[in-house]
Order: C-alpha cells, then structure tokens, then sequence
C-alpha cells in the first residue's frame, strides 16, 4: 500500500499538536490576567499557608498602608498583602472593566468620593452590612456623611469610609505680609469671614506686574459649597441653579471681573509652577491638600516650612471636599481576610492616625480623633492648630448634605456652565437655568436606574 | 484503499467541502496560524458584534443590560453634545489636514529630490513627533500654550503683541491650539509614506521629462502628482479615521470636558467619557456606530473620487 506522501505519520503529528498546544496555552496564560493570588489557600481545604489578598489604591496610599502593615501582619500573620499602585482614575476604571468582566478586581479596592456614586447605584461590591462583615457595628462611629455615601438608595454598604477632605483655604502668610495685610489666621479670618471681604483681600493681594494673584480660579468660589454634593435636592431634581448657587456665581464673576485669579485650572502643569513661582496666594482644598503641600507641590530647593495657613470658607465653614473609600469586589476569593484588612485599617485609632500622620489622609474614625496628635500645632502651618480645626468642621460644622448617582456626571456639567458663566461674563441665574436642563437631560436614565433602587 | 478513490476522481459531495477537505489535510498549519485568529477573534471580532448588541441595550456595566430598541440612537440624535462634538471633529480634522497632506507632500518632494544632502536626518526628524509619547507631548506643548507663563505668550509680549488667552473666552483659541499641535504630531507621519510613495516611481520617468526639457512645476503636476494617486488615497483614508477617533491631543490639553463650551470636544473624548467615565455603554456603543458609520462613508466617497482611474505604472 502507498503511503500518502502529505500525511505524517501518526506519532509526529501528537507530538506536533502537543507543542503547539502547550505553545497556545503559554499564548493565553500570558495574555489572561493573572489570577488572583492565593485562590488555592482558601478553595476548600482548611487554611494550610498564608492567604495574599491584592490591594489596589493610588499614590500616597501606598504610604498610607506601610505605615501600618508591619501591625496588620503581626496580628494577622496568616495573610499577606499585596498592594498595587495604578494612577486614581486608571484605577477606577480597571474596577468597573474587571467588575463588568467578571473576572480581575482585587480583594481590596479604594474608590474616591468622586467615583464612589457610580458604584453605589451598581452590584457588583460586597454588601458590607452582611454577614461575616457586620459593618453596622461601627456606624455610630463613623462621620455620618460619609456612611451616607456609600450606602446604596436600597439600604446596603457597598464600600467602608476611610478618610474625608474637611475643606478650608490654604494661604501663603509671607505673600500676605507683602501685601501689607495681617497673616496670623485670626486676623486673616475675620477678614475673610464674608465673601464681599474674601474679594477685598483677593483685590489687595493681587499685582499682575509682579505675577502675583489671589487664587488660582474663580470657579472655586461656587465649587467650595458643591464638591460632590448638594446638585440636587431631596426630591433628586436638579439644585445647582438654586439661591446659593447664584449668589456664589456672582461673587465669582466679581472675583474675575476684578483680574484677581489666574484663570488657570487646578491640578494643570501651569497651576503647579505658579504655586511654586508664589504666584498664587490662596487655595482651596479638602484636610489632604497640606500633604499636598509638605510633599509632591513643594518645588525643590524651597522651604515652605512656616509659610501657609488656613483659613474657613467664608460664610459657611462647614464643607467637604474629596475622600476615599474600600471595597471588596464580589468576585473576590478571600472576602473575610480582605474585610479582616479593612477593619483594621480603618476601624482603628491607631492604624488610621498612623496613616494620617503620614499622608494627611483625615480619618472618618471619629474615635481616632482622641490622639493628642490632633490638638498638637503644626509647624509647617506656623503653629497653627490645623487638625483641630479639621475635627471641629468635619464633627461640628458640615451640614447633611445630599449626595445622588447622578453626582459625578451633574458636577461635570455644573462646572463646565460656571466656567462658561465666567468666562465670557454671562447672567448667573439663565446660565445655571441652562446647566438644569442639560443636567436633567443627560442624568435622565442613570436616575431612572437609580430611582428604581430607591424604591 | 478510499485514500485512492478520492485521490483519483473526487465525486460532487467532496468537492463541495473542498475547503474542509484541505483543512483537515493540513490542519497543522491551521494551527499554527491559529492563535492569530483566536486572539483577533476574542479581542477584536468579538467586542466589535457585541457593541453592536449593547448599542440597542441600557447597560451601566453591572448590572444586567436591558433591551431598549432603538432608544439609544434617538437620544443620539437629539444630543446637543453629540453634535457639537461631531462638528468640532469634523472641523479640526478638515482644517489641520489640508496642511498636514499638503506640507508633508511637498516636504517629501523636497527631500527625495537629488539636491538635498542630510536625507537620514530630515527623515528621522519629521518623523520624531510620531513615536514621542503622548504624554511627553502634552507636557512640551502645555508649556508652550500655558496662559500666564507659556512660551508662546512670552514671545508675543516681548514682540509687543497681547497674550493669547489659549484656555479662556468663549474658547475660540481651543481649536487652533490642537490643530496646531495635530499637525505638528502628524505632518512626518503622512511624510514618510508620500517619500515611500516617490520613491517608487520609476526614475527613467524623471529623467525622460527632464530630456524633453520639463519644467520642476510640470514633472510634479504631470507625472508625480497622478503616479501618488493611490498613496495618496491611502493617506485620506487614514486621515479620516485618525481624525474621526482624534482623542489624544485634545485631551491632553483640554479635558475630558473639551474646555471652554466644549470647544475641543471631539466625537472620541465624548465617547470615552460616556462609555468609560459615566458607564453608559450602550448609549457609547450606538456611537461608535454612528462614527463607524460616517467613517466608511467618508472612505466610500475618498475611494470613489480618488481611486477612479488607477495609474497602473
């Protein structure tokens, strides 16, 4: 019998198909995400080795869980954690990916204040009210906003607080005293108590010829009562053209009208060196914007030290800005050490005065606010009690306030409107009118969403 | 002994699954082919038939999608910042590529004719804008467009000239500060492939127009220009897919807002920032159709205006 000469013979060929398989496999393990770490130690067996859980966050968290992990894995030393840094908004979207696929979310993951509506309205975190976690324990102690954000419109807990951007003006006390204006916080805060006197002090330290203005952007006026909040009201319809809002765009529009801010936008390469170049005499922020400050903001070569101050937004002290979140996603293998970590990080005094001490992170712990530390004066502030001040706004002083699904996209519009508003000198109440109508229109199905949870 | 049957004279039902017949026959080589296919069908096949499920879906990501018809497309098309957005893209990617297509031309004529000396070096440094990262760009050029201390403002006040107030107004400089640094990223792009494209036509071309005493103007109307006529086809057709999905530029300088009035919104930002920012990926997927859409009908009208007759040199 011939054989055909194009057909090999057997052996080869599974020898062939075995290569090329174990080539395919290598192929997709390569390109596969990397499967949770530690999936073996608690699928079934009783726990032989250590468990890792992955942590993700964005810089400085990563300084933040240093400065406590070395306690954690003393008390814990079955589980080890492994912590991933990614950009903040890399990080949120690699959740929703991973959380939509179904596969890849660690056990572990921070979420930001900004993000956090996005992943209230959804499924996909751990209920953290539920059994083992009992999160409900530690309501009582917590900052009350921020429990509220994080629970869903139906009652559950789907991320557990960890700090919070009490939010104050941060001034230069050097470039104050050049402009021949009291800088001890006293004074500069009964000048600054109303927003006609906040103007006043913008118009004294502003000289352009000297490249010299009072703050960075005049949007920052409206944007001091709404970060995040308040952009609609309790019925959830559209509040930015209320009152308040008005007004503040009106004292924004003087503050431009006036030449006193810079007309950049924060975070931008340009807001950055003009900060360093002492350019910019006032800033507003949340508690973490003096880590800020001590850290990545400080140009090189220049001491800062004894320089800044705070002071209260004028009018209403009482305000918030940013914050930041844990979660466990659904999908996680190691549920009850990924909770073991969050309660221990921020359920505890100590790890989350640790943490503060070294990013500024602002505890949601109220207990934690017992540490001598807080009514300690920092230096880097003149002497100035700063965190005392903090505790007193975030326990004393914020108003409940009203936080929605809808908050990230509505803030987007809202303050895409006020710019315009300043920008080319419109009336404030048709302009926020006109943010109503667009906010309504492009929030109209996640409210739908929304709604339907509410119920 | 069936080996031979088929061998010798294959009957009608075998040669209709020919093509399996030689699969099977050399399925080693498929195999090897194989992890091409299943990446492409996995990573590209597959999410280009699924978006065009989900575009008729209301899906946060989540959740489980719900079957909403045509709703997505109608909101579309009653989106005010759809249409801005598709106006601002359609406006940037016309404007920027008439110079980006006509100076890389004309730079590549240059550089291939015989005169110019330091070849490697033009070539590498038009071109240097194209692999430089993103990143680094956005860094350069907004030190350059910063306000109050850029160095385009700097030159303009030691000139005596008003700064620009780039970012500001009604946004009206927005524009021209991404179609500035568009054509400055893509110029050397379009360059290499016109001088790749020149220097495949046969030089007996050149040397017989310049024996019969043609001018530089006539050699490049009459027989460079017609004999680029496919590169050049190539190059629009890229060009309004590259325009239609501009993301980088505008967002590296601007926001994901697109600025002032969404002055530099284009139609990719406004995508991302639906689809990956607020989770509507339904309503982002029936956009991306739409723009697919437009894409292939602008490409359908370049091929037939410019591919009409093909000089078959």
């Amino acid at each position: 019998m011939m054989q055909p000469t194009f057909r090999p013979n057997h052996r080869r060929t599974a020898a062939n198909f075995l290569i090329v398989a174990a080539m395919l496999v290598a192929l997709l393990a390569a390109c596969a995400p990397a499967a949770p770490a530690g999936e073996g130690a608690t699928s079934g067996q009783p726990v032989a080795g250590p468990t890792t859980i992955t942590v993700w966050g964005w810089p400085a968290a990563d300084v933040a869980y240093q400065s406590f992990l070395a306690d954690f894995e003393a008390a814990y030393p079955d589980i080890k954690v492994d912590i991933q840094m990614m950009p903040t908004s890399e990080e949120h979207d690699k959740l929703l990916a991973s959380l939509a696929a179904g596969a890849g979310a660690p056990d572990v993951a921070m979420i930001e204040i900004n993000y956090i509506d996005k992943f209230v309205a959804k499924g996909g975190l751990v209920d953290l009210l539920t059994e083992p976690f009992n999160a409900g324990q530690y309501k009582d102690e917590m900052v009350a906003y921020k429990w509220a954000q994080a629970s869903t419109p139906d009652g559950r807990l789907v991320a557990f607080p960890w700090d919070i951007g009490p939010a104050t003006f941060f001034y230069r006390r050097d470039l104050f005293e050049q402009a021949g204006l009291p800088s001890d916080p006293e004074s500069v805060a009964e000048l600054v108590s109303t927003w006609p006197g906040f103007i006043d002090v913008a118009k004294k330290l502003t000289n352009p010829d000297e490249q010299r203005w009072a703050i960075g952007n005049a949007s920052d006026i409206v944007y001091t009562n709404f970060a995040h909040r308040n952009l609609f009201d309790a019925d959830w319809n559209c509040a930015v053209n209320n009152e308040l809002a008005v007004q503040l765009l009106t004292y924004a529009q003087e503050a431009r009208n006036a030449g006193v801010d810079a007309k950049v936008s924060n975070w931008s390469a340009e807001w950055q060196t003009m900060l360093g170049n002492d350019s910019i005499a006032m800033q507003y922020g949340g508690a973490w914007f003096g880590g800020f400050l001590k850290g990545w903001l400080k140009p090189e070569g220049v001491d800062w030290e004894g320089r800044w101050g705070i002071f209260e937004v004028p009018e209403d002290p009482g305000q918030n800005w940013g914050g930041s979140f844990l979660a466990i996603p659904e999908q996680s293998q190691n549920k009850e050490a990924a909770w073991k970590f969050i309660e221990f990080a921020l359920a505890r005094a100590d790890s989350q005065n640790k943490m503060f001490a070294a990013v500024d992170y602002f505890p949601a712990y109220i207990p934690a606010f017992d540490d001598p530390m807080y009514q300690e004066a920092d230096p880097f502030f003149g002497g100035q009690k700063t965190r005392a001040m903090w505790v007193d706004i975030a326990a004393n002083k914020i108003k409940p306030f009203i936080t929605t699904p809808m908050d990230a996209q509505a803030e987007q519009i809202f303050m895409s409107y006020v710019n315009k508003a300043l920008d080319q000198n419109l009336d404030p109440q048709m302009t926020l009118d006109e943010a109503c109508i667009e906010i309504e229109q492009q929030t109209a199905p996640d409210k739908e969403e929304a709604l339907k949870l509410r119920q | 002994m069936s080996q031979l049957a088929t061998a010798g004279s294959p009957p009608a039902t075998v040669r209709k699954f020919s093509l399996w017949h030689e699969m099977r026959r050399n399925w080693v080589a498929y195999v090897y082919i194989s992890p091409f296919f299943i990446l492409f069908a996995v990573f590209g096949a597959f999410p280009i038939v699924y978006s065009f499920v989900l575009s008729f879906q209301q899906w946060n990501g989540i959740s489980t999608p719900q079957w909403i018809g045509f709703e997505n497309y109608a909101r579309l098309l009653q989106d005010r910042l759809f249409w801005l957005a598709m106006g601002n893209t359609v406006f940037i990617g016309v404007i920027a590529h008439i110079p980006i297509l006509g100076g890389a031309m004309v730079l590549a004529f240059i550089i291939n004719s015989a005169a110019v000396r330091f070849k490697h070096f033009y070539r590498s440094a038009y071109f240097l804008p194209v692999v430089t990262s993103p990143v680094a760009v956005s860094l350069v050029f907004s030190t350059l467009y910063g306000v109050r201390f850029g160095l385009i403002n700097w030159v303009l006040t030691w000139l005596g000239f008003q700064p620009i107030d780039w970012w500001g107004g009604s946004g009206e400089w927005i524009k021209p500060a991404i179609i500035l640094l568009f054509i400055w990223r893509w110029l050397g792009w379009n360059m290499i492939i016109y001088l790749a494209g020149l220097q495949g036509i046969n030089p007996e071309l050149y040397e017989v127009a310049a024996i019969d005493g043609a001018s530089l103007r006539q050699v490049f109307f009459k027989i460079t220009l017609p004999l680029m006529r496919p590169i050049i086809l190539f190059t629009l057709v890229l060009s309004t897919v590259g325009a239609m999905t501009l993301f980088d530029e505008p967002y590296m300088l601007v926001g994901v807002t697109g600025g002032a009035n969404n002055a530099g919104l284009t139609i990719a930002m406004y995508l991302y920032d639906r689809g990956f920012k607020f989770a509507h990926f339904g309503y982002a997927s029936a956009m991306a159709y739409v723009v697919s859409a437009i894409i292939v009908f602008v490409s359908v009208l370049n091929i037939r205006f410019f591919g009409r007759s093909n000089t078959e040199a």
